[in-house]
């Protein structure tokens, strides 16, 4: 079972081991890669008020699930150290925080600003979208193309990408595929 | 002082302290959506 | 016949032997990897204390007696000490399904009282069988996924 969540719904939830039971972490950043279209990891926060950032990081291989109310792993020694994760995990870069960019065409023309990213989550977190805030201060929901340029302050997606705007998630979902297709992808 | 405005002091202290410690925890906690680079 | 926790809490616990009422049920510690009741939480606070299953003579509707007083022990470690504070409590647990999602709170268990198997776990509206779960700890149970 395979369900369309938001990446920001993602940030913030426990970490919880399946066999202990106890939330050994919260969700911090969520970094994906736009090129492979997929979830590489998760930066983590220490549970509990006042509480800080937690060094250890968890790769997207390691997750169990991705649900609604938590991330579930195996046990804590899914937790991994920077030193042993890979490089984008481990320092993620600066300034890549890509809430807030503007969405440009190809040929220059604006389709919003990205809200956030929308995460498929069945086995691994697949990123297929992007949920945007359009010009009219609506909501929209692009599909994610491989060939796509991000920059810290910008996103640049093909043209037609225009005509695959969505108004909600359902919509997303079948649009993944045909704009896939389209494009030549898969 | 009388001890209402003890009362008063104490607790405005007590909710700014409580702030503060919000706005730290905000900061050093505040997560985003970060894409990678891509690789050459 | 299965008993439930629910139901039995606050029941009786009396010697055999005496015939003495030695506390009530306070808890009941379960072994999440065997599927099984673990141990009995008598009495609350500072007189709480525990009796290992397998010393348990009889869990009956009305009481449940042991044989030897001498079977009772203060806690002896600090996760004895979580036990008969009530901290491992399953009842009152949030359920997580291994997918992530939250099932609802755990509010009762059924248990056979002869072999101390647990049966099955009732959330919310729905039960989950024993073999569904899969861990217990601070925050929530875990059970396996009932979609798979």
């Amino acid at each position: 079972m395979s369900l369309l969540v938001a990446g920001s719904a993602i940030r913030g939830l426990p970490v919880v081991t399946i066999g202990g039971g106890e939330d050994v972490a919260e969700v911090r950043d969520l970094i994906y890669s736009p090129e492979a279209g997929r979830l590489v990891g998760l930066t983590l926060n220490k549970r509990g008020f006042l509480a800080g950032r937690r060094r250890e990081v968890l790769p997207a291989e390691t997750i169990h699930a991705i649900g609604r109310d938590a991330v579930m792993v195996d046990d804590e020694a899914s937790l991994i150290m920077p030193e042993d994760s890979p490089a984008e995990l481990a320092a993620p870069p600066e300034g890549r925080d890509v809430t807030g960019n503007e969405v440009l065409t190809e040929a220059g023309a604006s389709l919003g600003r990205v809200r956030d990213v929308v995460v498929l989550v069945g086995s691994v977190g697949e990123v297929v979208g992007y949920e945007i805030e359009t010009a009219s201060g609506g909501t929209g929901y692009i599909p994610l193309p491989a060939q796509l340029a991000v920059s810290g302050s910008a996103l640049v997606v093909p043209e037609s990408t225009r005509e695959f705007v969505e108004d909600d998630l359902v919509g997303l979902g079948a649009a993944v595929d045909e704009f896939r297709s389209r494009l030549g992808m898969k | 002082m009388t001890a209402v405005a003890w009362l008063v002091l104490v607790l405005v202290l007590v909710v700014v302290l409580l702030l503060i410690g919000v706005f730290v925890r905000r900061r050093r906690r505040a997560g985003g959506v970060i894409a990678t680079r891509r690789k050459r | 016949m299965s008993e439930r926790f629910a139901a039995a809490s606050g029941r009786r616990v009396v010697s055999r032997t005496s015939a003495e009422e030695l506390g009530k049920l306070a808890h009941v510690v379960v072994d999440i990897k065997r599927r099984q009741v673990a141990s009995l939480v008598v009495g609350k606070g500072r007189k709480a204390a525990l009796i290992d299953w397998d010393q348990v003579s009889g869990f009956g509707p009305d009481a449940v007696m042991i044989a030897d007083e001498g079977a009772l022990y203060s806690p002896r470690d600090d996760l004895e000490r979580d036990a008969a504070d009530g901290k491992l409590e399953l009842v009152g647990k949030r359920v997580l399904s291994d997918k992530g999602n939250e099932l609802g709170t755990l509010t009762d268990v059924a248990f056979d009282p002869e072999t101390g198997a647990i049966e099955t776990i009732v959330v919310g509206a729905g039960e989950a069988p024993a073999d569904s779960l899969l861990g217990a700890g601070s925050f929530a149970v875990v059970v396996r996924s009932p979609a798979g």
